[in-house]
C-alpha cells in the first residue's frame, strides 16, 4: 500500500508532476512506478541506430564504424538496426559557475 | 563550469564560449563546449556515416513501427503527423523508394528538418504537405493503402527525461485531439487499409483508450503484429483486443517507454 506522501516524495525526488506520478503509482503499482520513473531518468544502455539501406548495410555500417575505433553492436532480428554502446555514468568535475539548462522555460 | 537541469546535481563540465549576454541575444550557436559528460557516446551529426546519409538516429521501437506497417513498394501511404521525419524515411526505404508517401505536417520548420533528412537520406518518393492533418480529407480525396499515425503526444517515455513538466489533464487533453487525427485517417484510408497509431508516452489516455474509440466508433479492429518484441497493451480486462497493442516499458526494456498498434479499416 502508499500513500500520498509517497507519491508527493516520489514526485519531488523523480521532479515529475504529482497528478503524473499519481497516475504511475494507481496504474502500476508504487514500486513499478518509481523504477519507471527511476530508468526515465537514464539513458538507454544501447542506442539505436537506423541503418539507411537505401545506401549501405548494417555490416558495412558497423565495419565503418569500428574503422573509427566506435563499438556497434547488430540487432539479431532487424537488418537496419544498430546500436551504440552509452557510456557511464562518468566521474565529472564541479564548478562554482553554473548554467541552467531547462528547455521547458520560455 | 558545471551544467544542471533547473534542479538536481550537475550533468556535464565545459567551458563558457558565450557571456551570459550573448548567450540570450543569439538563439543559435555553442554556449558552453562540453568537456565532460555523465553519459557519453559518440556525436553521430559529425560522423561521415550521418553526413553521407548512412544513419538515421531513432529509438529501437520508434523503428519498429515502420516494420509493424510493413509498407510495400508500390504502395500509397500516409504519414499524417511526419515531421522531423524518422518514420517516413523509414517507410520510404522499406518502399525502396517505389511508391508514393504523402507526408504531412502543420509546422513548416520541423518539416524543413524533414526535407533536409529526405535529401540526406536519398529518398525520392515523400510528397510534403504542410497543413493540419485534421484538415486532410476536407482538401484531399484520395484514399490510402497505409496510414501512419504518430501524432503529438505527452512524450513521458522519452529517456532521459531528467525533469516533466506534464500534468495528467494534458494527457487527457490531447488523447482529445488524438482522436480528432483518427477521424480523419478514417477517411483517409481504403477499405481494408492497414493503419499503425504509435506514441512514444505511458498513459493510456493516449495509447489505448484513443485505439478503443477508433475501434468502437470510426470502423476499426486491432490486427495482431507478425511480430511482438514488446508486451501486450493495457486494459485488455476491458476490452481484450488491446491485449494485441504493443508496450514497450522503460522499466524493464532498455528502450524508452512507447506504444504501438496495428489496425485494419473495417468500414
Amino acid at each position: 500500500m502508499y500513500g500520498v506522501s509517497d507519491i508527493y516524495y516520489a514526485a519531488e525526488e523523480y521532479d515529475f508532476k504529482f497528478s503524473l506520478v499519481e497516475f504511475l503509482f494507481d496504474t502500476y503499482g508504487a514500486e513499478r512506478a518509481v523504477k519507471i520513473l527511476h530508468n526515465l531518468k537514464t539513458p538507454v544502455e544501447k542506442y539505436a541506430l537506423r541503418v539507411n539501406t537505401l545506401k549501405t548495410t548494417s555490416q558495412d555500417l558497423k565495419e565503418m564504424l569500428q574503422a573509427q575505433s566506435i563499438d556497434v553492436l547488430v540487432d539479431r532480428e532487424f537488418n537496419d538496426i544498430v546500436y551504440i554502446p552509452i557510456k557511464g555514468p562518468n566521474t565529472i568535475r564541479e564548478s562554482d559557475k553554473i548554467i541552467v539548462a531547462d528547455k521547458f522555460r520560455r | 563550469m558545471s551544467i544542471t537541469p533547473p534542479r538536481g546535481p550537475p550533468v556535464a563540465y565545459g567551458v563558457q564560449l558565450l557571456d551570459a549576454s550573448e548567450i540570450f541575444k543569439k538563439r543559435q550557436g555553442v554556449a558552453v563546449q562540453i568537456l565532460e559528460s555523465i553519459y557519453t557516446m559518440p556525436q553521430l551529426r559529425e560522423l561521415t556515416v550521418y553526413r553521407e546519409g548512412l544513419i538515421f538516429d531513432q529509438s529501437y521501437p520508434s523503428i519498429i513501427v515502420g516494420h509493424i506497417l510493413a509498407p510495400k513498394p508500390g504502395e500509397l501511404i500516409l504519414d499524417m503527423c511526419a515531421a522531423p521525419g524518422g518514420k517516413t524515411t523509414h517507410i520510404a526505404q522499406l518502399m525502396n523508394n517505389k511508391g508514393v508517401i504523402v507526408a504531412c505536417d502543420r509546422s513548416s520548420n520541423r518539416l524543413k528538418t524533414l526535407r533536409d533528412h529526405i535529401t540526406r537520406l536519398g529518398v525520392h518518393n515523400v510528397k510534403l504537405i504542410n497543413m493540419d492533418a485534421r484538415l486532410l480529407a476536407d482538401e484531399y480525396t484520395m484514399k490510402f493503402d497505409k496510414i501512419l499515425l504518430d501524432p503529438p503526444c505527452t512524450s513521458l517515455g522519452h529517456r532521459p527525461k531528467i525533469y516533466d513538466t506534464v500534468e495528467l489533464q494534458r494527457s487527457i487533453d490531447l488523447s482529445k485531439y488524438q482522436i480528432q487525427l483518427f477521424k480523419t485517417a478514417s477517411k483517409m484510408i481504403k477499405p481494408g487499409g492497414l493503419l499503425v497509431y504509435s506514441t512514444c508516452t505511458i498513459p493510456y489516455y493516449e495509447n489505448e483508450l484513443v485505439v478503443e474509440f477508433a475501434c468502437e466508433h470510426l470502423g476499426f479492429k486491432i490486427q495482431e503484429p507478425l511480430f511482438k518484441p514488446a508486451f501486450k497493451g493495457e486494459l485488455s480486462e476491458d476490452y481484450p483486443d488491446l491485449s494485441l497493442c504493443l508496450r514497450f516499458y522503460p522499466d524493464v526494456q532498455d528502450t524508452p517507454g512507447f506504444f504501438i498498434a496495428l489496425l485494419k479499416k473495417i468500414d
